[in-house]
């Protein structure tokens, strides 16, 4: 299994349509996948139609259970209109996390032991964060084996990684580990100039670590949204679909060798 | 990438980690959460989306969260009230980024650390008895900013009519938290740089908002909390 966080402290930069997108396209190669919403906002979850203040179960559940097992995490999962994709939904009721558990030893690592019952069932696990630094990314990126860090090519967005990855790289220090980290550039218009100034700037600053594509700007990726399907499956010929598929063929070939 | 020290309360940061990934026994005498509160005001809004968020449920309780997003800027606030004693020279960490611009075709460079951020220059509504060099303010998103001429502020004694003809400012670098912004020309790039490869004026001269020369590129090192105080005064470049 798989289990890759997409994270940056910044706020919509395409974390979600990251997440969505390549999980659509993981499902329809047929791997059975699991997306989840550590986003008290659950945009991610409405994304899928998921209503997620009606749900009677949710990541919370996981967050506050008593005692983890696979029952626990199976028992909160959405099905979605792909087969092989399903939801943990994330509700509003998560922000109450870093009061109450930020306080205590041991809470960022919550997501990483559910995800050990689940081991079997699934072939992917990509968990979407909110843009915030606090309980809820920080036990999605301790469950990670890989970061997807979607930046927008604006200057602006590049300061707010600089951010993120010193966030990481404290992480890295605290954990004893060391992240795959795959920076994406996003919302990229070729026909604006500072973008191409931005994208510049970030090739040289992170070099290795950005992937070596770009996703473009694609209005599709809205439209997606509003018909609550991933845009891998409502314009699998979009240009920006076509960017992700190219993204996901790197990171699978990453991850095999 | 960073060059550490990106938080100023790195060592509480680092706490705070630490003890939500312990994978020991749970203790709770230590509390470097609560700490981390106590040390940041709480008021301060989260960092907006550039983009239309879906819209937002009430969320309550994410004080911890914010708290911890709000050590920057917190920070950067410090630093900036720091500088009015310290220099940008003792402020800045050994090594450190900076964003080379070009205005009339001199290159300055601001650090980013005290880059308030870049807008694209829209229409800016000129104000009248202002000084020649306030272009006027230009809104973004409910905001105003207050625009400046920069070739006509950094070099009046070039400033021609030829050259103002030939202007073509694109963007406005922000100064700090300041609602001052920089026209500018053309984006150059973002560099990191080294304390030695600035030559570092003298504290107290003439021109205080010139920290110094980067020395290959030869070109000026905006000390941005200076000239933020000097454009408050409704200084010039020369007028100190
Ligand atoms: N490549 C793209 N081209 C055009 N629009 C895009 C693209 N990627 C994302 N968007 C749009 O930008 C907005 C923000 O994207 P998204 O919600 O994925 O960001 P996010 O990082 O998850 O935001 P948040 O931090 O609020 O959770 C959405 O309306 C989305 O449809
Ligand atoms: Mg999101």
């Amino acid at each position: 299994m798989k289990i890759w966080a997409i994270a940056n402290q910044k706020g919509g930069v395409g974390k979600t349509t990251t997440t969505v997108t390549l999980g659509g396209l993981l499902a329809q190669q047929g791997k059975r996948v699991l997306l989840i919403d550590t986003d008290p906002h659950a945009s991610l979850s409405y994304y899928f139609g998921i209503d997620s203040e009606q749900l009677s179960v949710s990541v919370y559940d996981v967050f506050v259970a008593d005692k983890l097992n696979a029952d626990v995490v199976l028992d909160c999962l959405c099905p979605s209109r792909l087969d092989s994709l399903f939801i943990l939904p994330a509700t509003m009721a998560l922000a109450t996390l870093d009061r109450s558990m930020g306080m205590q030893n041991g809470k960022g690592l919550i997501l990483k032991n559910a995800l050990k019952f689940v081991q079997q069932e699934f072939d992917y696990v990509l968990m979407d964060c909110p843009p915030v630094l606090g309980v809820l990314m920080v036990n999605a990126v301790a469950a990670c084996e890989r970061i997807l860090v979607p930046v927008q090519t604006e200057f602006l967005a590049l300061k707010g990684l600089d951010r993120m990855m010193h966030t990481l790289e404290i992480m890295e220090k605290t954990q004893k580990r060391r992240f795959d980290v795959t920076i994406i550039p996003t919302m990229f218009d070729k026909r604006v100039n500072a973008a191409i100034d931005a994208h510049n700037v970030l090739l040289e600053q992170y070099g290795q670590q950005v992937w070596d594509g770009v996703i473009p700007v694609d209005t599709r990726f809205r439209d997606a949204s509003q018909a609550q399907t991933p845009a891998s499956v409502y314009s699998p010929r979009a240009r920006g679909v076509y960017a992700y598929a190219k993204l996901l063929k790197t990171l699978q070939q990453e991850t095999t060798k | 990438m960073s060059k550490g020290g990106a938080f100023a309360k790195e060592g509480l940061m680092e706490d705070y980690l630490s003890s939500l990934l312990d994978e020991g026994p749970e203790t709770l005498e230590k509390d470097p959460v609560a700490k981390l509160i106590e040390s940041v005001p709480l008021q301060v809004e989260i960092e907006q989306p550039d983009v239309i968020e879906p819209v937002q449920p009430q969320v309550t309780t994410k004080d911890i969260a914010e708290a911890v997003d709000k050590v920057n800027e917190e920070q950067q606030a410090a630093e900036a009230h720091h500088v009015a004693s310290a220099s940008l020279q003792e402020t800045l960490d050994d090594e450190f980024q900076a964003l080379f611009f070009d205005v009339a075709g001199l290159t300055l460079a601001v650090p980013l650390i005290t880059l308030g951020g870049i807008h694209n220059l829209e229409k800016v509504n000129p104000l009248i008895g202002k000084p020649d060099w306030f272009m006027g303010v230009m809104i973004h998103r409910d905001e105003k900013l207050t625009s400046v001429d920069t070739a006509r502020w950094v070099m009046p004694e070039k400033y021609t009519e030829k050259l103002a003809e030939s202007l073509n400012y694109q963007y406005l670098i922000m100064l700090g938290n300041s609602a001052w912004g920089l026209a500018c020309e053309k984006l150059i790039n973002t560099v990191v740089l080294n304390k030695d490869e600035v030559k570092w004026r003298e504290a107290h001269g003439k021109r205080p908002w010139l920290a110094g020369l980067v020395k290959d590129k030869m070109c000026a090192l905006v000390d941005v909390d200076q000239m933020i105080s000097m454009l408050e005064q409704g200084l010039g470049s020369n007028d100190l």
